[in-house]
């Protein structure tokens, strides 16, 4: 028991914001760019969170395009003292798994948007590239958080359909997702 | 019979609070999560299942507030 228990509201205590401060201290010390954060978490950003257990950031890394290897950004976390793994780290209670990247992603973090999490500002996947990202995926679990997040909130089909036709990802979208 | 009635009903107002808790604050969404995840971890617990940790699992005092705190609507 504490001596003096400090009564903290839910409200005080930010969720992300932390290990987000850490992502953007890579990126000023050069090692990446453009820290965005897609997955569950950004579909849960444009509709309905569901349950998930690590935040996905994709990122450039710094000077050479898409990041071909995550080793020298889980090196430097080590440095600052996190727990590292194969996926990502842990950085400040958040398990970060770290996305590396090709043709869909690449656009995908062309296409970020500018947000504010808890006050620290990052990217997200929009909404139509989070989806098709997902979709890529293509994972049991990452139907069943597209198809709940579609009951939730309704993307720009057209962008959507466009961005999965030109990736080849359409007729699994429409096989998986238009039967239900 | 009554079941044909009121199941649309059913559908339409989960469909209501499913845009309705789309469109609140990603902030609010974050704690939200870790709530989910801390159900999670009993949830799997209570039925002998290796069981994942909360984010800040072992920061005791944001988990004490979590659990504390009345649930948000």
């Amino acid at each position: 028991m504490d001596p003096e228990p400090h009564k903290h509201s839910v409200d005080d205590l930010p969720v992300l914001a932390p290990a987000l401060r850490i992502i953007n201290q890579l990126e000023t010390e050069g090692i990446i760019k453009k820290p965005t954060i897609g997955g569950s978490i950004a579909l849960g950003f444009h509709g309905q969170m569901l349950l998930t257990d690590d935040l996905d950031v994709f990122c450039y890394f710094e000077g050479q395009g898409l990041i071909q290897t995550t080793a020298p950004i889980l090196e430097r976390l080590n440095e600052l003292g996190y727990a590292t793994t194969e996926l990502g780290a842990s950085i400040e209670g958040v398990e970060v798994h770290l996305g590396q990247g090709h043709g869909i992603v690449t656009e995908a973090l062309e296409h970020a948007l500018q947000i504010e999490v808890e006050g620290v500002p990052f990217h997200v996947f929009d909404f139509e590239y989070a989806l098709a990202v997902k979709a890529e995926a293509g994972r049991s679990k990452d139907w069943l958080h597209i198809a709940s997040t579609l009951e939730a909130a309704e993307p720009d089909e057209k962008k959507l359909f466009a961005i999965l036709e030109k990736h080849g990802l359409l007729k699994a979208w429409k096989r998986k997702l238009d039967d239900e | 019979m009554m079941s044909d009635e009121i199941s649309p009903k059913i559908i339409s107002a989960k469909a209501k609070f499913r845009k309705k808790r789309a469109n609140e604050s990603f902030d609010k969404k974050l704690v939200d999560l870790v709530r989910l995840q801390m159900v999670n971890q009993s949830m799997a617990k209570a039925s002998g299942k290796p069981a994942k940790r909360p984010w800040h699992a072992d920061d005791e005092q944001r988990m004490r507030a979590y659990r504390s705190a009345k649930p948000q609507s």
